[in-house]
């Protein structure tokens, strides 16, 4: 089934079989790779992609189901040498080990902030709780999300 | 077994065409957060997937005399619907601001949770205790069944081959002094399926209970409403030994049984403990929340 969607901006045709999953579209037909495959039953958040704005859990999500949505995946935020704000907290808070986690990680944080530019440290917790790290226990990576949003909350009082 | 074909109506009759014509070897795929899973570990088997996203069943409006919830309706909007951000109302947002993670609810339907089946499907709880009703549609006819009616046994429900749900309705309730907690217990704070839930709703006029409803999950087959324990508080004032009958009435009505994530003694201990907790100190505003 030929399925329209636009992935990171661009629109994109891909024929997909009737029980593929998003995960594996965007893996082996569209070689986009930051999206990891980890558990495959939608308990870790590797997977994570954007649609229309919301994180979901690309392995549990049809592929034709996302049909003419808007998917996002980390490229649309930041790359090797143009990384987003947040991510250059994440790097110098040391936030990620492995890195499995951190782009799935990193596009929780971005929806709740694009709706909630100023979260509770609860809030950022909650947000990123579809979201297992294996090495990291977390601590640096909420401090990392909370110094972002509190250099945004000052650059905004200062204007 | 292979998936054959998925089909992606975008109409409710086109739906119910396929349904009547396909029956069971058709499985009807809102979120997908269930039935991806269970293809995927071979628990159920579809030669076709119906995709009902094109369907017009999104939204949650008020109406007359109900609240009506589409059965394309997520958690995430049951969770920031502002009609629902009201009592007796809360502790369904509540229950459903605790199903799975973000990137659960932001799939997953409302309508789907129910028509799961399973005992510890969150949202159950609050809606038996809201006196919900299902909107059941099919070539041959619509029909409405309250959700009492809905659950048969563990992943068995009302529906028959040709039928799907359409919508969730509330019943509006009176103003009056509302409280309403739900609580849900797993082995881990985040993201787990309870082995034991509870919705509970009171209505207070001055000291008085002037309506009482519980339901819990996983403490029977399907999810049950306390219905004797509702009867005996109702039009009283609660005193500590009314509470200590109504927890007695409550082991009545309630048949935990072991599994591999809990005891049924456990079970027990949990809706004892938590049922008297909300008798004695009823929370001023919606209460709700997970504990392990
Ligand atoms: C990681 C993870 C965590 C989870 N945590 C929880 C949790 O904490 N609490 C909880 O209760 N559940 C949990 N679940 C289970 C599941 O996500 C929920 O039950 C969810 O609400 C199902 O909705 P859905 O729209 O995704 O259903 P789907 O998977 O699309 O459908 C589920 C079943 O219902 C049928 N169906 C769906 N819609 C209709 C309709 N309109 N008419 C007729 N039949 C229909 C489908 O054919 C299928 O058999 C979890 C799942 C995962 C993967
Ligand atoms: S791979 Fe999708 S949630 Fe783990
Ligand atoms: S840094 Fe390794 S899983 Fe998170």
């Amino acid at each position: 089934m030929l399925i329209h969607f636009h992935v990171n901006g661009k629109a994109c045709a891909v024929d997909a079989a009737p029980d593929e999953k998003l995960l594996d579209t965007l893996r082996e037909k569209l070689q986009i790779t930051s999206v990891k495959r980890g558990c495959e039953n939608g308990d870790c958040g590797a997977c994570t992609v954007l649609l229309d704005g919301r994180p979901v859990a690309s392995c549990i999500f049809l592929t034709v189901k996302a049909r003419n949505h808007s998917i996002q995946t980390i490229e649309a935020f930041g790359e090797p040498g143009h990384l987003h704000p947040l991510q250059e907290k994440f790097r110098a808070h040391g936030a990620f080990q492995c890195g499995f986690c951190a782009p799935g990680v990193t596009l929780s944080a971005i929806s709740l902030l694009n709706q909630n530019p100023t979260p509770t440290e609860e809030e950022v917790r909650r947000a990123i709780s579809g979201n297992l790290c294996r090495c990291s226990g977390y601590v640096q990576i909420v401090e990392a999300i909370m110094d972002y949003v509190e250099e945004r909350r000052a650059a905004r009082e200062e204007l | 077994m292979r998936v054959k074909e998925c089909f992606c109506p975008s109409s409710q009759e086109q739906a119910l065409a396929l349904l009547a014509e396909l029956g069971d070897a058709l499985q009807i795929c809102a979120g997908g957060t269930d039935l991806l899973v269970m293809l995927r570990k071979g628990k159920t088997e579809a030669p076709f997937l119906m995709d009902i996203s094109g369907l017009d069943l999104s939204g949650i409006r008020e109406e007359e005399d109900h609240i009506s919830i589409g059965a394309l309706a997520t958690l995430t909007d049951v969770q920031e619907s502002p009609l629902l951000n009201k009592e007796p109302y809360r502790f369904l947002q509540r229950a459903a601001g605790w199903v799975g993670s973000p990137q659960i609810r932001n799939a997953a339907t409302l309508a789907g949770n129910l028509c799961t089946g399973i005992p510890s499907a969150d949202t159950s709880t609050p809606l038996l205790a809201l006196d919900a009703r299902v909107r059941l549609a099919s070539v041959r006819r619509t029909r409405e069944i309250p959700l009492t009616g809905f659950f048969l046994a563990p992943r068995k429900t009302a529906l028959e081959a040709d039928e799907m749900v359409t919508e969730v309705l509330l019943p509006r309730f009176p103003s009056g002094d509302y409280r309403t907690e739900f609580r849900k217990v797993g082995t881990r704070k985040e993201l787990f399926i309870s082995i034991f839930h509870i919705a509970s709703l009171l209505e207070m006029e001055g000291p008085l209970v002037k309506r009482a409803r519980f339901a819990m999950g996983v403490m029977a087959p399907v999810p049950v409403r306390l219905f004797r324990t509702e009867e005996l508080l109702t039009g009283k004032s609660l005193t500590p030994a009314l509470i200590d009958e109504a927890l007695e009435t409550m082991k009545t009505e309630v048949h935990p049984r072991t599994s591999r994530h809990a005891s049924k003694e456990y079970r027990m201990m949990l809706a004892e403990n938590l049922l008297h907790r909300f008798l004695t100190e009823p929370p001023e505003g919606a209460e709700g929340g997970n504990l392990c």
